[in-house]
């Protein structure tokens, strides 16, 4: 087995400690940091985000495996500064303002960065011009609203309304999940894309970037 | 025909729908016990007039973390306000106190930092508050990780209260943690529980093959709280529940031949429990 093997599949066990020393292994042996990160760490990633989208693998699972991400992650942004690599993507997140759930936007956080893509987590409780200030300052291609109640979803469309008003809509894209929307909610709000899972979620973000690239 | 009792509905949605008739900001309903104890009042009130034979105290997201993060108030304080406006409103009528113990918004090791002892401190400190104050019984619902559900219950029982739990389970049967209803099964009822069930997440159609699966593989007493189900928005931008009240209770009618105790969760109010009251009397006569 290749060292890249071994760290995806140690980081699909979860076992933090060993990717983040193979990772280092990896970068020593002369191995570009681009691929360790790419078939190494999102490669692992996206053997587990396919098996929690059929239901092989539940949060639990996700969360180790994101924790081991991690780990191996912070060894590699060093070196793949310095190589001058970037993110596929940027995406700010966070969950609606009057809703304090955040196991759904971690999860989805978790799976974006399982993507390559740069998350900047906003927490929860996040009101609409918070949403639209982060897209505009740190230049995000992606806006996510998570909301788990029926009271606060609501707030997605301000989220909209404020995007349009910056006058940012031709350039970033808004998504939104949780338990109280659907896509008819999505189309009527305005907003982007609705998806059901985390990992989809993440899937729609990475298409997302790439058109956006184009 | 068994004896079915009747609960509540939403205890969250509910007060905030009240707060926002009062023009009062949406804060963790929790705050309403000491600063708008007059809403949990109201609330109470609704439901014990509506027909439901035990409420629950708004206590479900009163623990340590969350009131020391937005708020200089005791847990004790809290619950003792929750419990004592609660009892004052039910005082002679006969409608039972429930403490009401809901999920943390840490995970537990090794998925996030709350360790075990720490969790059970907190439960056991809401516990130590909720039954002091008076609480008849406890209720220990919308949990999707059964570890923490079973270090919650583990402290319960200890008071000697009878003590219901419900998880909240997901379309494939399983909660957002992987636990299926027989996981559910075999770590709760060996602590010596009152009542198992489900509550939230699913209305009433998607939580129909699960509560019936309960009742396939446990004896014990079925509680079944689901949500009024997916809301729309009207054109104002709020939400209002889908379902009817009617057709919810037309929804969770094949659910009355196991369970045990019914009610409703998010986006359900009294309205709702007024139906099902209805529905309990035809199927009783």
């Amino acid at each position: 087995m290749s060292i890249l093997d071994e760290i995806s599949e140690n980081l699909q066990k979860g076992k933090a400690k060993a990717v983040k020393e193979l990772v280092e292994q990896a970068v020593e042996s002369g191995i570009s940091p681009e691929t360790v990160l790419k078939d190494g760490l999102l490669a692992g990633m996206n053997v587990i985000s396919e098996k929690f989208k059929t239901n092989e693998i539940y949060v639990p699972e996700v969360l180790v495996a994101a924790r081991a991400m991690n780990m191996g992650s912070q060894v590699l942004k060093p070196y793949l500064e310095k190589e001058g690599v970037r993110a596929a993507g940027r995406v700010c997140i966070g969950t609606v303002q009057g809703d304090l759930h955040d196991i759904g936007k971690n999860l989805v956080k978790m799976m974006l960065e399982g993507k390559g893509l740069e998350v900047i987590d906003l927490g929860t409780d996040v009101s609409p011009e918070t949403f639209v200030q982060t897209a505009i300052d740190q230049n995000c291609q992606i806006i996510c609203c998570s909301a788990l109640l029926t009271t606060t979803m609501g707030v997605m469309a301000e989220v909209v309304e404020k995007a349009k008003e910056a006058g940012i809509r031709d350039r970033v894209r808004i998504m939104i999940g949780g338990a109280a929307v659907d896509e008819a909610f999505c189309a009527r709000v305005g907003a982007d894309k609705y998806t059901s899972d985390a990992a989809s979620a993440a899937d729609a973000a990475v298409e997302f970037c790439r058109e956006l690239a184009q | 025909m068994k004896k079915i009792t009747l609960l509540d509905g939403a205890v969250g949605t509910s007060l905030w729908n009240i707060a926002e008739a009062h023009g009062v900001k949406k804060e963790p309903v929790w705050k309403y016990n000491i600063e708008h104890p007059e809403f949990v009042a109201e609330l109470v009130g609704k439901y014990a007039e509506a027909g439901s034979e035990i409420v629950l105290a708004n206590t479900f997201g009163a623990n340590s973390p969350a009131v020391r993060r937005s708020s200089s108030y005791s847990v004790p304080e809290v619950i003792n306000a929750a419990v004592n406006t609660a009892k004052e409103v039910i005082s002679g009528t006969g409608v039972k106190l429930c403490l009401a113990l809901g999920p943390l918004t840490q995970l537990l090791e090794p998925y996030g930092d709350m360790e075990k002892d720490e969790c059970a401190a907190i439960y056991g400190e809401m516990l130590k508050a909720g039954v002091g104050a008076g609480c008849d019984m406890v209720l220990i619902q919308t949990f999707m990780d059964l570890e923490m559900m079973r270090i919650a219950t583990a402290e319960a029982v200890k008071y000697g209260l009878p003590v219901m739990c419900s998880m909240t389970f997901e379309k494939n049967g399983k909660t957002m943690f992987g636990n299926s209803v027989q996981d559910t099964i075999d770590t709760l009822a060996p602590l010596g529980i009152h009542a198992i069930g489900l509550n939230c997440s699913l209305g009433p159609e998607l939580a129909l093959p699960i509560i019936k699966e309960f009742s396939e593989k446990t004896d014990l007493p079925l509680l079944f709280k689901p949500n009024a189900g997916k809301p729309i928005l009207s054109p104002d931008g709020t939400a209002s529940a889908e379902y009817t009240a009617k057709q919810f209770a037309n929804d969770i009618k094949p659910a009355l031949e196991y369970v045990s105790y019914i009610g409703g969760c998010c986006g359900s109010d009294a309205v709702y429990i007024k139906e099902i009251r209805k529905l309990l009397e035809q199927t009783d006569s």
